[in-house]
């Protein structure tokens, strides 16, 4: 088991953003995290992550605190957290030393996300998509087992859609656990695995294998009518 | 990754940042501060040496104040704190931005102090003579113009250690205190996060304040020199403390203070107007829109512009009933204005500013202009204008 998240609680102030959510991610999983907007997910990603602290229970990757396993997560933030004045190839490369990534690492990703040709332009002249592309390498690059992407994948073109979802596929064949969350739920269908959906702070439901096979075989938007049937359109609280 | 690998990354990012390099941000600085101890000198030699005093204490305030920005309230802090970087290099590139910004702010006071190295030499001679000093035979022992300088220099070299070692050691400190268990057992981080360095802050400039008679004399006494050799050495002694505990507790230091703030910055009170807000609000016709957004977004955003107009209200309050000396009155005030200057800059930029958004809204750019004024204007008079009329009068 690559990542496991035991009675997670996060309040920010008295509002609880995540109540006591358990699950548990395996290697060569893509998971996809559903839910409206206020659910939660973008909180527990961050708490994966390391970078929020949780009011209550633990999260273990590999078995170690996530305190101490730096290095063997990628997290994809909203926004992303590009340092301005570097270049593509600096910010990419920055983050792939600190982790110890061979020499070469840095390229050949942004190689694969089709971000080559802008490598050499500051982050801070990037559009929107050009910055979640960039994000999402800075996530991947390393040894990473546990990528992160909190809506990493709005906003891109097709073809970078495309490269990112390829990319992501191998993360996950060479071992590494995905969880990431979105709400195009057409780019998920292509890719997940695994199928969860918080709603108020707990998660709701957790399908995968056969279940997520069987549902996808329903249709195109078999997602978006599992999605409505289990969450009440109460507006956001 | 090591220390000279992580430096090198954060130097090519910063050179790009930065506008110019904080030494000649020392040298520029320097030369307005020269100019008031110049016209303090005049009037006599002792206020001049005052006059520099203030000076150096609201400049060491800065950099005291901005040490945690140097260590762990970064931009950075969130990205730094994921990578498996070690606690010894994150120290030790803080510790050199705050070594840079201590550098820079030693420099600026010793220009500032350039002016009394100028003086005449009897007036000097006259003003630092030891007149417990009874010699059976020779001269009155006293200060020429160059020593006269080099004390105050002295002085500020020790508030540079000071800024550069030990506010640095302190806070990391501080720091280690938040390190480990969970939220609900930090109610009190902002307090220790700010109590305790703004306590050593404190404790330094009041070291200097009670030093400063060796400022106009030639013989080190007891409270001075325990208050140079005292902070030099407890400079040292902490940074080396600091450095010693860095590996184990800074990585955890970042990741958690830039976690706390994340939380905390995610949970807003949201009050409504204040009444002066409201009484300002009607007499702006049609920027009163702006003002009252300007004033809300100011309000959540930068709650520290109250909490330092607080503080400059009751220093200067206080000041007014001690009868204190105008050049302390000019010092205060031109802090506050120095502030006030930052937050106005503040008004016209991201969150409180969106001009793209602006540009699409039936708000003329004039309107907009005067909400801001307005904004900085009231915020002036009440916390800096009311009691420094006040203290002036009591001065008078």
């Amino acid at each position: 088991m690559i990542a496991q998240v035991r009675e997670l609680t996060i309040q920010y102030g008295k509002r609880t953003a995540v109540d006591g959510l358990s699950l548990e991610l395996a290697g060569g999983e893509i998971a996809l995290l559903l839910g409206p907007n206020g659910a939660g997910k973008s909180t527990t990603l961050a708490a994966m992550a390391g970078v929020l602290l949780p009011t209550a229970g633990s999260i273990t990757v590999e078995g170690a605190d996530v305190a101490a396993a730096r290095g063997k997560v990628g997290f994809a933030d909203q926004p992303p957290q590009l340092y301005d004045f570097f270049t593509v190839e600096e910010h990419v490369g920055f983050v792939a030393e600190a982790r110890g990534a061979a020499a070469g690492a840095a390229a050949t990703l942004l190689d694969k996300l089709g971000l080559s040709k802008i490598a050499q332009r500051p982050c801070r002249e990037l559009s929107f998509g050009m910055r979640q592309r960039v994000g999402l390498a800075a996530a991947l690059v390393g040894d990473v087992k546990l990528v992160l992407l909190d809506e990493t994948l709005n906003g891109l073109d097709p073809h970078a859609a495309r490269a990112a979802r390829t990319t992501l596929r191998e993360a996950a064949d060479a071992g590494a656990a995905v969880l990431m969350s979105t709400h195009l739920l057409g780019v998920a269908e292509r890719l997940c695995d695994r199928i969860l959906v918080m709603d108020r702070g707990k998660l709701v439901d957790d399908r995968r294998g056969d279940a997520v096979k069987s549902l996808l075989a329903q249709g195109p938007s078999a997602i978006e009518d599992l999605y409505v049937s289990l969450i009440a359109d109460a507006g956001v609280e | 990754m090591t220390t000279r690998q992580l430096l090198r990354w954060m130097r090519v990012n910063e050179r790009r940042q930065r506008g110019l390099p904080s030494l000649l941000v020392g040298v520029l600085a320097g030369l307005p501060l020269a100019a008031f101890v110049y016209w303090r000198a005049q009037a006599s030699v002792e206020t001049g040496s005052t006059a520099w005093l203030a000076v150096a204490i609201v400049a060491f305030a800065f950099a005291f104040l901005r040490v945690p920005f140097h260590l762990y309230w970064r931009s950075d802090a969130a990205l730094l704190a994921q990578l498996p970087i070690g606690g010894g290099p994150l120290f030790d590139a803080a510790l050199l931005r705050c070594a840079r910004a201590a550098l820079a702010t030693f420099v600026a006071t010793a220009i500032a102090a350039v002016p009394l190295a100028l003086l005449d030499a009897h007036a000097v001679h006259e003003a630092t003579r030891q007149i417990t000093a009874t010699p059976f035979a020779g001269d009155v022992p006293a200060l020429t113009p160059l020593m006269f300088f080099l004390h105050h220099v002295a002085i500020a070299g020790v508030l540079a250690l000071a800024a550069g070692l030990l506010i640095p050691g302190v806070v990391v400190w501080a720091a280690s205190l938040l390190v480990g268990g969970s939220v609900a057992d930090r109610t009190s981080a902002g307090t220790i996060l700010g109590a305790i360095p703004g306590a050593a802050g404190a404790f330094i400039f009041v070291g200097a304040i009670l030093a400063s008679s060796w400022l106009t004399g030639d013989l080190i006494d007891e409270r001075s020199g325990s208050f140079l050799f005292g902070v030099s050495f407890a400079s040292i002694a902490a940074v080396v403390a600091a450095r010693h505990a860095a590996p184990r507790v800074m990585d955890r230091i970042l990741r958690d203070v830039s976690a706390l703030d994340r939380q905390r910055l995610a949970h807003l009170d949201v009050r409504p107007p204040t009444a002066l807000e409201r009484a300002v609000a009607a007499l702006l016709g049609d920027a009163a829109l702006p003002y009252r957004k300007d004033a809300r977004l100011m309000r959540r955003r930068y709650p520290m512009a109250f909490a330092l107009g607080a503080v400059a209200f009751i220093t200067l309050a206080i000041m007014g009933l001690a009868h204190a000396a105008r050049p302390w009155l000019v010092v205060v005030a031109g802090a506050a204005a120095l502030y006030a200057a930052t937050l106005a800059s503040r008004l016209s930029h991201p969150p409180i500013e969106l001009p793209r958004l602006s540009s699409t809204l039936p708000i003329t750019a004039a309107a907009r202009r005067r909400a801001k004024l307005a904004w900085i204007v009231s915020w002036s008079l009440v916390f800096v204008g009311a009691p420094l009329a006040f203290a002036l009068l009591r001065a008078s």
